[in-house]
């Protein structure tokens, strides 16, 4: 108890009106927790410490994502114009005609009208040792694909036939040989 | 304080997914001894302190997502670390130096057995002396006294007001001279 009221007794002259310790001192937390409440730690107590709770720490968080994730203002611009590069794209494929085009449709039958009034007006810039040439181009590009066509034509039309009704059939035969022969 | 001028770039790291562990380290170098003193006395034993202060910096890593900054990093660590000890102590239904108003001895039972108590019988006087403060007085005597935390940060961490506080601070000095004093003078 004397060393108590001696420690008592110098704090007090150090520190006026305190006791126990001053705050003037300071000192290490393990020093003054031994010091004046006789409460120790193990030795190299809080090194170990840091090292068990570091490894009782969840680490799921700190796993770093594999997927990049882009911001949304950068995002989405760029998948915008993705989609439309994507849409230009097959939309050229599909606008460009076929190398060996299969004639199968009106629109074509129409296209080669035009071949053919473009084809007198050709023929007046070709010359004449080329004109037997360019008529057997001609004839083979242009008159044997339209004679294809109406074959093909006429198979379609036979075709679609068998899907009319008996009551119906001979009226839709009239129509088709006629818009056959015109075409 | 050094390490509560660190608080604000801290806190930035601690919530930067890259950064915080590494955050996390220096948060164990500033506060790891600090929190477990304050622990310590609330919990008595070594063994206990170091249950409690292994709970606490686990709820401070999962949880600095959601602190607020209401108050600073610091208390909010105290205020973990103090609600951590209560729970441990309720858990485990050990008696501390907070509950010790029933006239039991248990705390200094507690204390005595502690292979990390060297206390001689100045220290036991001490601390004989503490224990017969209110809760509220031993608290704030030793959160203000040897945690060196001023009212305010100890009023943000008990949520008690300021001016509370100061009354039962000053009310636990005057009890703790005088019960010096008695024992200088019964002593002589």
């Amino acid at each position: 108890m004397a060393k108590m009221n001696k420690k008592n007794k110098d704090h007090k002259e150090q520190s006026g009106n305190r006791f126990l310790k001053d705050d003037s001192q300071k000192r290490e937390l393990v020093q003054e927790h031994k010091e004046y409440l006789g409460m120790d730690v193990p030795d190299d107590y809080f090194s170990k410490s840091k090292d068990t709770i570091l490894n009782s720490i969840p680490i799921d968080n700190e796993r770093t994502s594999k997927v990049i994730r882009l911001k949304p203002l950068i995002a989405y611009p760029i998948a915008a114009s993705l989609l439309i590069l994507v849409g230009i794209f097959v939309w050229l494929q599909i606008d460009t005609p076929a190398v060996n085009p299969k004639i199968t449709n009106s629109e074509k039958i129409q296209s080669l009208d035009v071949d053919s009034e473009d084809f007198l007006v050709t023929s007046l810039l070709v010359e004449d040792d080329n004109l037997d040439a360019f008529l057997d181009d001609f004839i083979v590009n242009e008159i044997l694909v339209e004679a294809e066509l109406s074959e093909q034509q006429l198979e379609n039309m036979i075709i679609n036939s068998l899907f009319i009704e008996d009551s119906l059939l001979d009226s839709y035969i009239n129509e088709s040989l006629i818009e056959n022969i015109v075409l | 304080m050094k390490s509560k001028n660190r608080e604000p770039d801290l806190l930035k790291e601690l919530r930067n997914p890259k950064l915080k562990n590494k955050a996390f380290k220096d948060l164990l170098d500033l506060y790891q001894e600090r929190l477990y003193w304050h622990i310590r006395k609330i919990v008595i034993t070594h063994d206990n302190a170091n249950d409690v202060l292994q709970d606490t910096f686990i709820k401070i890593y999962k949880g600095i997502n959601n602190f607020k900054e209401q108050s600073s990093l610091h208390t909010w660590m105290y205020r973990i670390a103090y609600n951590e000890s209560i729970r441990f102590l309720e858990k485990n239904k050990i008696k501390s130096s907070l509950n010790l108003n029933d006239g039991n001895n248990d705390y200094l039972n507690n204390l005595s057995q502690d292979v990390y108590f060297d206390g001689d019988e100045i220290q036991l006087k001490l601390h004989s002396i503490i224990s017969k403060l209110s809760e509220k007085q031993q608290l704030v005597f030793q959160m203000k006294y040897f945690d060196d935390l001023s009212f305010r940060e100890i009023s943000e961490i008990l949520d008690v007001n300021d001016n509370t506080l100061k009354s039962s601070y000053y009310s636990a000095v005057k009890t703790i001279e005088e019960e010096i004093v008695s024992d200088t003078l019964q002593t002589n």
